[in-house]
């Protein structure tokens, strides 16, 4: 039965990327980013336990380091973004495009 | 069908169930909290497999530090007072669906192709010393380059949100 976790993972991966392309404000955004990488990790561990190999396992902790600068760095140029244009919505930050 | 499998069944549902409220929920608070709850859930699930290191990094980083910074960030941004913007100028959503749903298929199209590749039927345990002599061998330098990266991270978030940098 533990198949089911395959199916969760590339639902989990499909329902983030949705969510990435359909959420306005700028925090939901990088909540589903963070579903995506999660995802992954749950494919990475799983694979490496039916190949029987735990490479995939590290992989995984290098997957947490990354998205832990990530979220860091993310979130401190949304509170900037706020400080400055007082949104918190992807169309009001047109400050690169204008 | 043992306890194991009702387990395995609860913990997909539960995972699930959350992450479907990130998605789709109003509120970023709610949005924040289902996203922890899911977390949590991909611990168990991470127990499940027999990895006890992945639980105990999933609990102590996933959930108890970035998803806590997610939600001490909406805390400190007043989410209330968001502006809504009159242009709606952003990717059409029912694109973005329906490329959702091709891509959908396809992984499901691969994964059951392989499916009897891909057995992970109550394997033993890993235990930390092989991972952590893999760690320090054979993969020393992503590991210090992620120390690197983690650094400048601090020192990126710190001189973004500077107040004294801006004009």
């Amino acid at each position: 039965m533990m198949e089911i976790y395959y199916y969760l993972a590339i639902f989990l991966f499909c329902l983030g990327l949705l969510g990435t392309l359909i959420k306005k404000d700028l925090i939901s955004i990088l909540l589903c980013v963070e579903l995506m990488l999660s995802s992954v990790n749950l494919l990475f561990a799983l694979f490496s336990k039916a190949i029987g190999v735990p490479d995939g396992q590290l992989q995984v902790f290098f997957v947490i380091i990354v998205a832990a600068a990530e979220a860091a760095i993310g979130l401190s140029l949304i509170i900037t973004l706020f400080k400055k244009v007082k949104s918190g919505y992807s169309e009001d930050v047109l400050i690169l495009s204008e | 069908m043992g306890l194991n499998e009702y387990i395995d069944i609860f913990l997909a549902v539960f995972t699930g169930f959350f992450s479907l409220i990130v998605v789709f929920g109003r509120n970023p608070v709610v949005c924040a909290l289902s996203l922890l709850m899911s977390f949590i859930g991909f611990a168990g699930i991470f127990f499940q497999l027999g990895s006890v290191f992945l639980t105990t990094i999933q609990v102590l980083v996933y959930a108890g530090a970035i998803a806590i910074l997610f939600i001490f960030v909406l805390m400190l941004i007043n989410t209330s007072h968001y502006k809504y913007s009159q242009t709606k100028k952003s990717i059409n959503p029912v694109l973005g669906t329906i490329f959702t749903f091709i891509l959908l298929g396809g992984f499901t199209l691969v994964i059951n192709n392989n499916i009897d590749y891909l057995n992970v039927d109550r394997l033993p345990t890993t235990s930390m010393k092989v991972l952590f002599v893999d760690l320090f061998n054979k993969y020393l330098l992503p590991f210090e380059l992620a120390t690197v990266l983690i650094l400048v991270a601090i020192v990126a978030s710190v001189v973004i949100s500077n107040k004294r940098g801006e004009k």
